[in-house]
């Protein structure tokens, strides 16, 4: 997938994350790519939007069990990477960052669920597809960040292009509706960061000038779907008696980004 | 979450985010149980007024008070600039010579762990106890006052006690959050334990008191009055107060409340896993100090007017010195005395029990952390740094330092003279002090890591505020070592005592020489790990 000439977008990393799956695959350890790397594998349909943000790559995120820990690790270590110790003992073997010290790739591998905003389970959920996360978990991923910026905007525009929703019985590729409001019917907070997000993605079609107004059409209605399905879904009582709260007490979990730290 | 940024910043990692496990209510109930309300309060009621007649607690609380929220502020400071796990160790081993910084460390841990054991001793001692024996008492049942008397025997004491220990490390192991969680419950019951005694003692008077003291105490002590009993008893036995505040006993007693008062800062233990650092850390550690020396001003206004300050110093002073008419005078059993309830005494002791408790993880976690920090570093074997493939947690590190304790614990219980150590306080509180000392040059020995601190651009008066912070701080701690230090009931400096805080530092010395040396051998310079900021 590296094209020549494009070596300062790191699109090798692309090739690098491929490898290490079917490397891990190979041993029995279920690695699935998450980020931005992601989504430019799950929507080569409209590859070249993500080509018009000229996005540098800068590591590779997987999704990963927590079970096989061990083997992971062992299997970084088997790769040339080095690990941040600190992090895996900080996370209590929740989060794994490895660096190379050749390509000086970053490798961020998150066990049993996705934390940061709200929780994105990964439990039997690794197997949908190969070799990322599903379109529904990349869904769920970029709409659960409080502080969304526009790339994560652009990120699920194009996902939301490539991928009609339905449920699993129309193919794994589908954004599983049935799966997104049963989570968002139990918390209400998470829904509220969800539709919040979701509602502003029309918003950001003008920054794709390749988007016709079809595509457009497209996206907006597929949108609009989801979130009456949202909206018609019936909620659970913690989540009526959380909505009554509102806003007023943090519905969130707060992230620090590292470089605000060291 | 594959794009971050670059940027100059020499410690980015090219990572979106980080979750610490810590939030600032976390931090707060973290340090406010290492203060250990209930206990400073106890402890407070049981020295204070016994060996320091004429010390007047309430002042002395607000003293102590503010001397630990100096501390607590030079501390924050170095916490936000460097918020990695691992107490003074972090901050020492950036600022000073690797070797005095892990000496320093070890002092720390040592004493740590060292009073982790003495609470689990505690709870046993003065709170499971004496509950037994009380609610046998009011209760008339002898087997409740024979099991009172049987737990603090050697064994059983031992064994329940490294149970306790045991207990706390099986916490440990299941990981951060569910300590965490499990010490929202404890506090929770702690405090409702605190405010219970509180509402016990405010409905009643001096009068009835000493009415409900002499119709129970009488008939088991066979003394018509044993209230004026036990003090003129006291007064015989030497102890002597002339009504009158005194203004150095006053200085002195404040060693008691500053001791627990430490706890308010060990959040520096766990700087790595708290979440919005700044405003967690000065929530928690000022918060702990406020919390903790204004629950205490009002509950010693109340045990003083409720109970008497000459009967709470003469029964004590029988009680400890094993003269006169001796009655045990922890204050929750006299709470319980006052009401005549069983119910209340429980409940009472319960929470009494509860604050005790949690000194235990809180400590532990202190021990690992540090520990944790050492072998990043490399300069302490790699098992301590490793974490369980299956629970998930630094198991060899929690286990050492559990091992530790039951060992501490064995010779409190086996031998008379570990039970007398009260020296260690001292020797952390003079470990703070050197490393609050450093800070108050690091922000021009380390400019590269402290113009990447959240607070680097804050000035007072023209310096950088962590100098300020630390100058305050340095002269606060220096302040308590040397009170400590010349107070032999709470600190003291006994030789013998003196030697064994000296030999922890030749211990420190020599575990440094000997893993430099290890790591020598394996073509590793330990030196060039504290050249860097530690990983969290």
């Amino acid at each position: 997938m590296a094209a020549s000439g494009e070596e300062n977008l790191n699109l090798e990393f692309v090739d690098e994350g491929l490898r290490l799956v079917k490397d891990a695959e190979a041993r029995g350890i279920q690695l699935r790519i998450l980020g931005s790397i992601a989504y430019r594998i799950q929507c080569p349909g409209n590859l070249h939007l993500f080509d018009d943000m000229a996005r540098v790559l800068t590591d590779v995120d997987f999704a990963a069990l927590k079970s096989q820990n061990q083997e992971i690790r062992e299997f970084f270590l088997g790769e040339g990477y080095l690990p941040d110790e600190g992090v895996y003992v900080a996370s209590e073997g929740s989060r794994h960052i490895y660096v190379h010290p050749e390509t000086k790739l970053n490798v961020d591998v998150f066990a049993d669920e996705l934390y940061f905003c709200h929780r994105i389970p990964f439990g039997g959920r690794l197997s949908i597809d190969v070799p990322t996360i599903s379109t529904t978990d990349l869904l769920l991923e970029k709409m659960q960040i409080v502080e969304i910026n526009l790339k994560d905007f652009k990120d699920t525009l194009v996902l939301m292009l490539e991928h009609p929703i339905g449920t699993p019985a129309d193919s794994n590729k589908h954004i599983d509706v049935d799966y997104i409001t049963g989570i968002m019917s139990k918390d209400w907070g998470f829904y509220h960061t969800f539709t919040t997000n979701l509602k502003r993605v029309p918003d950001y079609i003008s920054e794709f000038p390749a988007i016709t107004a079809e595509e457009g059409s497209v996206i907006r209605s597929r949108i609009e779907d989801l979130l009456q399905r949202l909206e018609d879904a019936p909620k659970s009582m913690k989540w009526k008696i959380r909505a009554k709260v509102g806003t007023k007490v943090l519905w969130y979990q707060e992230v620090t980004e590292k470089s605000s730290q060291f | 979450m594959s794009d971050a940024a670059g940027g100059s910043r020499i410690f980015l990692r090219k990572a979106s985010g980080l979750i610490r496990t810590a939030s600032g209510t976390d931090t707060y109930i973290y340090n406010t149980g290492l203060v250990s309300i209930g206990l400073g309060v106890a402890s407070i009621m049981l020295y204070g007024p016994a060996f320091y007649p004429g010390g007047d607690l309430v002042w002395a609380c607000m003293l102590a008070g503010v001397m630990m929220a100096l501390i607590a502020f030079g501390l924050i400071t170095w916490t936000v600039t460097l918020p990695r796990s691992g107490g003074i160790y972090v901050f020492g081993s950036r600022s000073m010579f690797p070797v005095l910084a892990l000496t320093l460390s070890l002092v720390e841990i040592t004493a740590w762990l060292f009073y982790c054991a003495i609470a689990a001793y505690w709870m046993v001692y003065l709170g499971l106890s004496p509950t037994l024996t009380f609610i046998g008492y009011l209760s008339g049942d002898q087997a409740w006052v024979d099991a009172g008397a049987w737990v603090v025997s050697p064994w059983p004491m031992f064994l329940i006690g490294s149970g306790i220990l045991i207990l706390s490390g099986i916490i440990l192991s299941s990981g951060m959050r569910f300590y965490l969680m499990v010490q929202k419950w404890v506090f929770a019951v702690a405090v409702l334990g605190s405010i219970m005694l509180i509402a016990v003692l405010l409905p009643y008077s001096n009068a009835d008191f000493v009415a409900s003291f002499n119709a129970l105490m009488g008939p088991i002590l066979s003394v018509e009055d044993p209230y004026r009993e036990i003090i003129s008893s006291g007064r015989e036995a030497g102890w002597a107060w002339d009504g009158q505040t005194d203004w150095t006993q006053t200085w002195l007693v404040s060693n008691w409340p500053f001791l627990p008062l430490v706890g308010a800062a060990f959040s520096i233990a766990i700087g790595g896993e708290i979440k919005s650092v700044e405003k967690s850390q000065k929530w928690g550690m000022l918060g702990a100090v406020a919390t903790a020396t204004i629950v205490w001003m009002i509950t010693i206004a109340l045990c003083t007017d409720r109970f008497g300050y000459e009967f709470l110093g003469t029964a004590a002073f029988n009680f400890l010195g094993g003269t006169g008419v001796q009655v045990d005078p922890t204050i929750t059993l006299l709470a319980g005395v006052l009401t005549g309830s069983p119910l209340i005494c429980i409940l009472v002791s319960l929470g009494f029990i509860c604050w005790m408790w949690m000194w235990i993880p809180g400590m532990h976690t202190f021990g690992v952390r540090a520990i944790v920090a050492w072998s990043f570093d490399r300069i302490a074997p790699e098992a301590w740094g490793k974490i369980s493939p299956t629970r998930h947690t630094p198991m060899v590190a929690i286990w050492t330092c559990i091992a530790v304790t039951v060992v501490f614990m064995a010779l409190f219980v086996f031998t008379a003279f570990f039970s007398a150590i009260v020296i260690l306080i001292e020797a952390a509180v003079l470990a703070w002090s050197i490393v609050l000392g450093a800070g108050i040059f690091f922000p021009y020995t380390r400019p590269e890591i402290y113009e990447k601190s959240p607070i680097a651009g804050r000035k007072v008066l023209g310096l950088p505020l962590m100098t300020v912070a630390c100058t305050l701080g340095f002269f606060a701690a220096q302040f308590y070592f040397w009170t400590l230090f010349f107070d032999p009931t709470a600190a003291g400096h006994d030789p013998q005592q003196l030697m064994i805080v000296a030999g922890v530092f030749v211990i420190g010395i020599v575990f440094y020489l000997v893993m430099k040396q290890i790591r020598k051998s394996q073509g590793i310079d330990v030196s060039l790990a504290f050249k860097e900021i530690p990983i969290e």
